[in-house]
């Protein structure tokens, strides 16, 4: 990888934790929610637990 | 700002904001709290609340888009573990004969008094390397290592922990190579390669789910297994490789990159040591050999290599798998090799050395090594045979980790200052080299987290004070003196650091109260070091003030960390080696290990075979194998997972199934020249032919009182496992877990102690 395509790689990668690290926050700021906005854009959306995860009545055996 | 913010537009985003960064998972409610799972070891962060009885109710996956996946059915099944009926709500002692199960009741504050003073008489008459602790990280989450800085103000070395066989050995032996133990950057890396590992929906599942976005990003998966496991059934190139022969696997890659010059060649030049003498020992493995030495073909084996190294950014994740055989450390470093020399150390993509987290202080830190005399430090079980993860070797690296990392003491994953456990047992029932008097286990069920599980009890019925500190009672408990009841992580505050190794730090809320005699780990020690006379050096005598002090860097205490955030990771600052050098004596990744060398042993990687098979022992055995219901030798009498897998399942191949005359769902023997076991025969497909599967850490508690210490000894793998010097990895002292010698057998029916009845209602 050439140096200057390296630099934005690692730049971008800082970039994306600062960004999660916004999305952390108790009480969000007005930039705190943008970052959770895109972030949750980026990640789309999170599908609800499926009957595996649930204990009542009777799971389902698994094989390991 | 502030205007915006109180105004309608503000409201309005807010709601807009809301509903995109929670779809799919419903926000936050008033009365949850974020709390740090440890049924297992991953460590994911979900949400719980109590109900009106005080009790935790219900677990929650996360409002967090980026954490919403991270959870398992044993991460739901949190409230049925913790409101147990056979919860430890008082310690006890014993009354009985040690490992007659007959106790009784007594308060915390008696139990204590009496373990110090008996301690305290043990240390007079033997020396306080008398003392051995086990214990596992995981389980207990808040230690703070104050389980080291008292071993060490007290001066004993011998700590173990399942982290010898487990990650924390991987940490130590990475250490040898570049000073650090890197970890990889899911998610923008291009291509992984999975040395045997097999992150589930239900095991695993954050790794899981990263590694499934990885794919959906383009990357390209390697996977190592003789099973065609879920993760192989998804690669792009799986190579069904011999049990055990990870390090004839690495050198074959190496023969490609190397005379293809796949190799980051600057790198190379400026970052390494001993790429020559590397070079020459990998000509004495040449792709051929390699291709007959793990039974895959050489064309795919070099498709892989290039595949890997050609990669925009590559990992290897770390994996048990590797950590658990018979030439891991030269497989570890192979690893290591294979990550610097392709370019991928500490850049995107690639494997991050994380450094310790200056935010908090860590257990590093916290562990006063620097305590323990070097008169001491000499006696560390273990470490004159093996001294790969003890202070023997580790040692060696300070001047250069306290270079690179600004403190001489890296304890990553807890893993780089160990006594060996076999050397640990075999003192304790032996004497040999001296006598090891008094062994506490906390959160760890060591009768069967180790090899040679009939010399571990030997040396547990050669004690004069066993300590155990658990929620339930295991087998192990069954063996002590006095059984302290531990607390949960809903009834503790915490913060996750991953023990150094990534630098996150994740907050973990109390949620409900502990039982009122139950202790965490830290005020265990805490008041144990206060009865014995080092009070001064534990200042903090309740958690919160504890992770207050681990929070001060920030200037910040709990209350105002938790309030603020439930989550920090830290800013990756990449190649951070141009800037001290890497934690080695030569500031550079040491292909030729200087430390290695020191101590006597081959400096550069090399391939030893594991113990052959015979005639009478025609499989090769692997052991350690995860199920999903269960984290190691725990959750068997917790009925909603027990029901996902009533019972130990033994793996076998159609073609050995039909040779042995053997079907589907009958019960056999597993022997080896050490043990038998028993469990349900499950002929499987996916399974390599003479290879024989056995999972890890099965007991019986509902044959408690009928069945000696819970059937500890029917279907348990650390009944199977060797640990003489031929079955163990010469510069760590570790167990070769992935490939011995073993038979199987038809019984007629299941153990007799187990009971019909018991089967049917766990059925």
């Amino acid at each position: 990888m050439d140096t200057a395509r390296r630099r934005v790689t690692e730049l971008r990668g800082r970039m994306m934790v600062s960004l999660v690290n916004r999305t952390f926050k108790r009480n969000p700021s007005f930039v705190d929610r943008i970052a959770i906005t895109v972030l949750g854009r980026a990640l789309g959306p999170v599908p609800e637990l499926d009957e595996s995860f649930s204990h009542d009545p009777q799971p389902r055996r698994s094989a390991a | 700002m502030t205007a915006i913010e109180n105004g309608r537009l503000a409201d309005r985003f807010r709601k807009l904001t809301d509903a995109v960064a929670n779809r799919g998972a419903s926000p936050q409610r008033r009365d949850e709290k974020y709390v740090v799972c440890t049924v297992c070891d991953i460590g994911c962060q979900l949400r719980a609340s109590a109900g009106p009885d005080g009790r935790v109710e219900t677990i929650r996956q996360h409002d967090n888009p980026a954490f919403a996946q991270h959870i398992c059915y044993k991460g739901t099944a949190a409230p049925h573990i913790h409101n147990h009926p056979d919860r430890l709500r008082m310690p006890l002692k014993r009354i009985g004969e040690r490992g007659e199960d007959r106790w009784e009741e007594i308060s915390y504050e008696q139990a204590m008094d009496e373990i110090a003073e008996r301690l305290t008489s043990i240390v007079e008459r033997y020396g306080p390397e008398a003392l051995a602790v086990s214990t596992s990280g995981w389980n207990t989450q808040t230690t703070s290592a104050m389980d080291r800085r008292f071993l060490n103000l007290l001066g004993s070395p011998n700590w173990i922990s399942g982290v010898s066989l487990c990650a924390g050995n991987t940490a130590a032996v990475n250490k040898l190579v570049y000073g650090w133990f890197p970890l990889g950057d899911f998610t923008s890396t291009k291509c992984v390669a999975l040395f045997g590992h097999n992150p589930r929906k239900h095991s695993w599942a954050p790794i899981h789910h990263l590694f499934n976005a990885a794919r959906g990003n383009g990357a390209k998966f390697i996977v190592m297994d003789p099973r065609v496991s879920e993760q192989a059934e998804m690669a792009d190139l799986h190579l069904r490789l011999r049990s055990g022969t990870d390090t004839a696997m690495m050198f074959g890659w190496l023969d490609v990159i190397l005379r293809e010059e796949l190799y980051d060649r600057d790198f190379v030049r400026d970052w390494t040591v001993g790429f020559e003498q590397l070079a020459e020992r990998v000509a004495e493995y040449p792709l051929d050999r390699c291709a007959d030495i793990t039974g895959v073909d050489a064309e795919l084996i070099a498709e892989a290599a290039r595949t890997y190294a050609m990669a925009e950014s590559a990992v290897i994740p770390w994996t048990p798998i590797t950590d658990m055989q018979i030439s891991s450390t030269s497989a570890i470093r192979l690893q290591a090799t294979l990550r610097a020399i392709t370019g991928n150390l500490d850049v995107p993509g690639g494997e991050i050395l994380a450094g310790f987290n200056p935010d908090f202080v860590s257990e590093s830190v916290l562990g006063m090594h620097e305590a323990l005399s070097q008169e001491q430090r000499d006696k560390q079980l273990g470490a004159d045979k093996h001294p790969a993860y003890t202070y023997r070797a580790q040692d060696m690296l300070s001047e250069a980790t306290e270079r690179a990392w600004g403190h001489p003491y890296a304890d990553i994953v807890m893993g780089c200052y160990m006594a060996n456990p076999s050397a640990t047992f075999r003192a304790m029932a032996t004497g040999d080299p001296y006598p090891v008097k008094a062994f506490f286990a906390l959160g760890n069920n060591a009768l069967l987290s180790y090899p040679n599980q009939h010399q571990i009890h030997a040396g547990m019925m050669n004690q004069e004070l066993i300590v155990a500190h658990e929620i339930f009672m295991t087998p192990t408990a069954m063996l002590a003196d006095y059984v302290l009841p531990g607390d949960v992580f809903t009834e503790r505050n915490a913060i996750a650091d991953a023990w150094g190794w990534s630098g996150r730090l994740a907050l973990s809320q109390k949620v409900v109260e502990p039982p009122p005699e139950a202790s965490g780990t830290f005020e265990f020690w805490v008041d144990l070091a206060h009865r014995m006379g080092l009070g001064e050096h534990f200042p903090w005598r309740t958690n919160e003030e504890m992770l207050d002090h681990r929070l001060s860097p920030t200037g910040s205490t709990f209350a105002e960390f938790e309030a603020e955030q439930y989550y920090r990771l830290q800013t990756p600052e990449y190649r951070k080696y141009e800037r001290n050098g890497f934690g080695t004596p030569s500031g550079k990744v040491e292909l030729y290990s200087s430390v290695l060398d020191e101590l006597g042993f081959d400096p550069l990687p090399y391939y030893r075979e594991g113990p052959a098979t015979s005639a009478e022992y025609p499989y090769r055995v692997f052991t350690g194998v995860r199920e999903d219901p269960f984290f190691q030798t725990g959750q068997r009498n917790v009925e909603v997972l027990r029901r996902r897998n009533p019972l130990p399942k033994i793996f076998l191949h159609p073609a050995d199934a039909e040779r042995e005359g053997l079907t589907d769902g009958e019960w056999i023997d597993l022997s080896t020249e050490t043990g038998t076991v028993a469990g349900q025969l499950s002929v499987q497909e996916s399974m390599k032919e003479g290879h024989v599967r056995v999972p890890h850490g099965w007991w019986y508690p509902e044959t408690r009182g009928d069945a000696a210490l819970a059937g500890a000894f029917i279907s348990s793998d650390a009944v199977l496992c060797p640990d003489d010097d031929e079955f163990l990895d010469d510069e760590q002292g570790i167990p070769h877990f992935k490939g011995f010698p073993g038979k199987v057998t038809r019984r007629d029916g299941p153990p007799p102690e187990l009971g019909l009845q018991v089967l049917e209602e766990v059925r």
